[in-house]
């Protein structure tokens, strides 16, 4: 697997795919702590957002970097295509490490937050970082290594995905009925709802917390699933 | 024992049926080639042999075995050198670097591509990568090898290294191969399988004592072509055919040719 990983995290840099995603990443943290004395946790809620925008990028960059004829070759010398992908998300999850380092540390080392750092502030920062990355890359996937992913208009039916995760909080406070359909989109604002500076670390906080856990669970399956199927 | 069955498979792509019906079974050593024109399936057969499809209708069983498998086209875009490349994907068959530079120096030396061991693959000629891709699968001997027309883009001298590598194997590796060339079918395979339309049209053990003997001619006209029964058939530039037939059919063969207006222009002994 070390092996396979090398070979994907080789060619993604050769690739020079990571380009506009790394180069719009690295702005829109600059922006955002343009100015001083902001509030910590509500900063690292946004940065969290452009982690899991970034990541469904780069994912969906990860699985198009081979060609059929390639793909079929490292199915043999991997011996399952199971492999194939968990070797891709591992891919991923390394690229992540040093952009989610550098939104978390970016703001620390440039003295930008109204006030000093605590041990529960980065215990949340790194959590929300990693479960967003998460949620990008399990996204980046769906659109990139299933079914969907031939479609005519997987890119954009991507961003429509990402849009209605971001917005269903308010999509259910418009039409209530909605409340029953967005739980398919990542739950991302249960993790924002409780980045404010007034966090507290109630029992609604860990039922989320949960929530999020078995989404992540459940959507790996139905994903390892739909690869499966269009890899038969 | 018995590598791959398969009972009344088929495979849909998109709706599209790709292959029907297919029942066989690959033991452990045999030498086979799939034989058939452009679209039939060929490929698609090869791939669900190896696993890298799967049957969406009937029933496949597959023994555990390392496969090596050579795909048509190298792909165009690898961003690595040769030898990063094979370096690479030999070790993620388990093996240590020290096993897989030495085997990809003894085979760079045997396909002569030694001196692009540090070219990027993209900008090595079409043979050069036909090779790296040959190699690649040899890195961990195989137990099934499979390749899809593995002689195109290959020089002859090349042609005849590979065919020699492939009759040093192992007797107990299995392949199984498609071709249009006839050197690999006449010198390797034990076994023809020809397809058509996803559907397998005939299943045959070879006759491997007789001698083959190559027939060149120019040809009037096509209709003769389905009247000479041949091991295997060529169009070349023209109006030239080439045959390989068994010995003892070549008078008759040799007699029905010039009944008919053909010119032969070479005759010669092929195995």
């Amino acid at each position: 697997m070390t092996a396979f990983i090398r070979y994907e995290l080789m060619s993604f840099i050769r690739s020079l795919k990571f380009i506009p995603p790394a180069v719009l990443y690295l702005a829109w943290i600059f922006i955002l702590y343009a100015y001083k004395n902001v509030p910590v946790l509500s900063s690292y809620g946004v940065s969290s957002i452009c982690l899991y925008l970034t990541m469904t990028w780069i994912a969906m960059v990860m699985f198009s970097l081979e060609v059929e004829s390639e793909k079929h070759i490292l199915f043999t010398h991997l011996r399952s295509k199971e492999r194939f992908l968990c070797g891709k998300w591992l891919t991923c999850l390394i690229v992540m490490v040093p952009i989610m380092l550098f939104a978390i540390f970016f703001p620390i080392i440039t003295g930008s937050f109204n006030e000093g750092m605590k041990g529960d502030y980065y215990a949340l920062a790194f959590f929300s970082h990693i479960v967003f990355a998460i949620l990008g890359i399990l996204v980046g996937s769906l659109f990139s290594a299933t079914f969907l992913a031939t479609r005519k208009y997987a890119w954009l039916s991507a961003v429509f995905f990402l849009v209605c995760s971001l917005a269903s909080k308010a999509l259910i406070e418009t039409l209530e009925i909605l409340k029953w359909i967005v739980w398919i989109f990542p739950p991302v604002f249960k993790i924002i709802d409780h980045m404010s500076n007034d966090f507290i670390g109630n029992m609604s906080f860990w039922f989320d917390n949960i929530f999020v856990f078995i989404y992540i669970i459940f959507s790996t399956f139905i994903l390892i699933y739909l690869f499966l199927k269009k890899e038969k | 024992m018995i590598l791959f069955e398969a009972m009344n498979a088929g495979k849909q792509i998109d709706g599209a049926d790709i292959l029907n019906n297919i029942t066989i079974q690959i033991a452990e050593g045999e030498k086979v080639a799939i034989v058939g024109h452009n679209g039939s399936g060929k490929s698609s057969l090869l791939k669900l042999i190896g696993g890298i499809y799967e049957n969406t209708s009937g029933q496949v069983k597959r023994e555990k075995f390392i496969t090596g498998y050579v795909p048509e086209h190298f792909p165009e875009n690898i961003r690595f050198t040769i030898k990063e490349y094979l370096l690479l994907i030999g070790k993620m068959s388990g093996k240590t670097e020290g096993e897989i530079i030495k085997v990809i120096y003894d085979y760079s030396e045997l396909f002569s591509i030694t001196a692009y061991l540090n070219t990027p693959l993209k900008n090595c000629s079409k043979g050069t990568k036909q090779k790296a891709g040959i190699i690649q699968a040899m890195l961990t001997p195989p137990e099934l090898f499979l390749l899809d027309e593995p002689l195109t883009g290959l020089d002859e001298p090349a042609q005849k290294q590979m065919l020699n590598i492939l009759n040093s194997f192992n007797q107990r590796t299995s392949i199984v191969f498609t071709a249009h060339e006839s050197l690999l079918v006449d010198g390797l395979a034990e076994r023809v399988i020809t397809i058509a339309n996803g559907t397998i049209l005939s299943d045959e053990k070879k006759r491997i004592n007789e001698k083959i003997y190559m027939i060149k001619a120019i040809v009037p006209n096509k209709e003769i072509v389905s009247t000479i029964d041949c091991v295997h058939m060529k169009y070349q530039e023209g109006n030239i055919i080439e045959w390989m037939v068994f010995a003892e059919q070549s008078d008759e063969v040799l007699i029905k040719l010039l009944n008919n207006g053909c010119k032969i222009i070479e005759l010669k002994e092929k195995r």
